[in-house]
């Protein structure tokens, strides 16, 4: 199906922290074009002043993630014509910020609270000699979790956070992606298992997938992150089996 | 929190900006699951007739029945079958295994979570006002036994196991070795919960994903199997519903052989 020249209507969230409203928008769309294209129409042609956080335009900053008919997404990625065909005819689509996060204006949120957690990661702590070496195999475990791109649509997903505000409890899964890449690190000697059940509350998530789900990046953040966190978790505090053998070897 | 003002999500069951049908993958799923749990109630409590036949000497148990342990020679099973109350069948003995292991599986705990105590129903979709009320604990007071999940699993292999020793009964006929329906039916079954253990995440960080270094030997051999078991993993949701309806498709096979709706034949014997 062509686009090109279809005109078609918008509404978008428009306001900052003092008061906000949906506003209603029609452009004439070209072939090709992807959700942030019309934004960036609008806010050409219509409205200079309609805020949106955007950078590379290929996917790979996590700038510019947005709900689009409800469902969070980078626009950059999110071609017109599958939303077109997901939107009935005569029916505007809509475009949020995130929604789990401070709005500041228009389309762009405060995603600050991500990296206020992260600060509270312990950074690697691997052998004093910097010649590290590890396998392949080892590698690829945890260079999987650098695909990140911290566009934070998974945090935004997340019912922990978004309908409960566990915020002071939970990290959220983009930080547990952290925490897993630095717990099942081939090299790091620090003993995280305490802080990621006590502090950073894994057990809070209850593996609805929707992260998962949601991440534009493609890391199966529930099965590869999450999941082998509660295991961890399970291994130090749960499972008798392994609590008995510690107490009669005396390791951890 | 950063500063600044936080949109409301929408309050309610069911309170969304989607658009698209979110809540048909929980309810066909909350459907399904629901029929599995009133069939085998049925099954296991008001009619556990008909749960085998024999053909030509070979046996075919119902894959809801078996192991039918109750038949077993071992620690005097069969005698004290006899002398047990009416009601006792070898489902009701073994079921908590195969309840529990999949009860406490990690693809399940997103099925029931969605579907059952729409905790989310769907992603993006608002949960009910009770579950916020009742402030939300996540997997901790009665959802902790989900962390025994791995106990679960040794107990299923080892059902596992005398499945596929059960489907080699399906095989003995009075003249000879062969393969009949119901072999295939047992067969197909016993494959499908294989790969459904074999895919269940606990297994696959018990193989090798609790090691941070797999260097040589047998952390290295670890590794290996982590990462073949990270492959079929990915599939384990398929493996769930595969294995589960098979289940039930085999019960309903075994009883519409004793019922005379169909039968079964031998496809060779040698």
């Amino acid at each position: 199906m062509s686009l090109k020249g279809k005109k078609q209507s918008f509404r978008i969230l428009r306001g900052d922290s003092e008061n906000s409203s949906m506003e209603d928008f029609e452009i004439e769309l070209d072939e090709g074009m992807v959700v942030l294209d019309c934004v960036h129409r609008i806010q050409h042609e219509q409205q200079a002043d309609l805020a949106v956080r955007w950078n590379c335009k290929a996917g790979k900053c996590g700038s510019c993630s947005a709900e689009i008919n409800g469902k969070p997404k980078l626009m950059c990625m999110t071609r017109m014509n599958d939303v077109v065909a997901e939107t009935p005819e005569n029916i505007p689509i809509e475009i949020r910020p995130m929604k789990s996060f401070p709005l500041i204006k228009d389309l762009v949120t405060d995603v600050s609270w991500n990296y206020e957690i992260a600060q509270k990661i312990k950074p690697i702590n691997g052998p004093d000699e910097k010649n590290w070496e590890f396998n392949q195999m080892e590698a690829d475990r945890v260079q999987h979790f650098r695909e990140c791109i911290e566009c934070f649509l998974c945090s935004n997903t997340c019912h922990v956070l978004r309908d409960h505000d566990l915020f002071d409890n939970f990290a959220g899964p983009r930080n547990l992606v952290r925490l897993a890449q630095f717990e099942m690190h081939p090299l790091d000697k620090e003993d995280r298992i305490p802080e990621i059940k006590k502090d950073f509350g894994v057990e809070y998530c209850n593996i609805t997938r929707c992260c998962t789900e949601v991440c534009p990046a493609g890391i199966n953040i529930t099965d590869d992150a999450i999941i082998p966190l509660k295991e961890r978790v399970v291994d130090r505090y749960y499972d008798p089996i392994k609590m008995i053998w510690r107490k009669i070897t005396g390791r951890k | 929190m950063g500063e600044g003002f936080k949109l409301p999500v929408l309050n309610g069951l069911g309170k969304t900006n989607r658009i698209d049908n979110w809540w048909s993958q929980p309810l066909i799923m909350g459907t399904g699951l629901t029929i599995t749990l009133i069939y085998t109630f049925w099954r296991l409590f008001i009619y556990d007739l008909e749960i085998s036949y024999h053909l030509n000497g070979s046996t075919v148990v119902s894959p809801l029945f078996s192991p039918n342990i109750l038949e077993w020679e071992l620690f005097s099973l069969n005698e004290w079958a006899k002398t047990a109350p009416n009601w006792i069948n070898a489902a009701i003995l073994i079921i908590w295994i195969p309840f529990g292991f999949r009860g406490t599986c990690y693809y399940m705990r997103r099925v029931y979570y969605r579907s059952f105590f729409a905790s989310p129903a769907a992603c993006w979709v608002d949960e009910p006002q009770i579950n916020k009320s009742l402030g939300y604990k996540g997997e901790k007071m009665v959802f902790i036994i989900n962390n025994l999940h791995r106990y679960f699993l040794y107990a299923a292999i080892i059902i596992l196991l005398i499945k596929w020793w059960d489907v080699t009964h399906t095989m003995h006929f009075n003249d000879g070795f062969g393969i009949s329906i119901g072999t295939l039916v047992m067969g197909i079954e016993a494959f499908l919960l294989s790969m459904y253990v074999t895919s269940c995440h606990a297994l696959r960080h018990l193989a090798g994903g609790v090691l941070d270094r797999w260097v040589s030997g047998v952390s290295k051999l670890r590794g290996k199997m982590f990462k073949k078991i990270s492959i079929i993993n990915r599939s384990h949701g398929f493996w769930f519903w595969a294995s589960l309806i098979f289940v039930f498709l085999g019960d309903l096979w075994v009883l519409a052989v004793n019922k005379g709706y169909l039968s079964d034949i031998a496809i060779f014997v040698i």
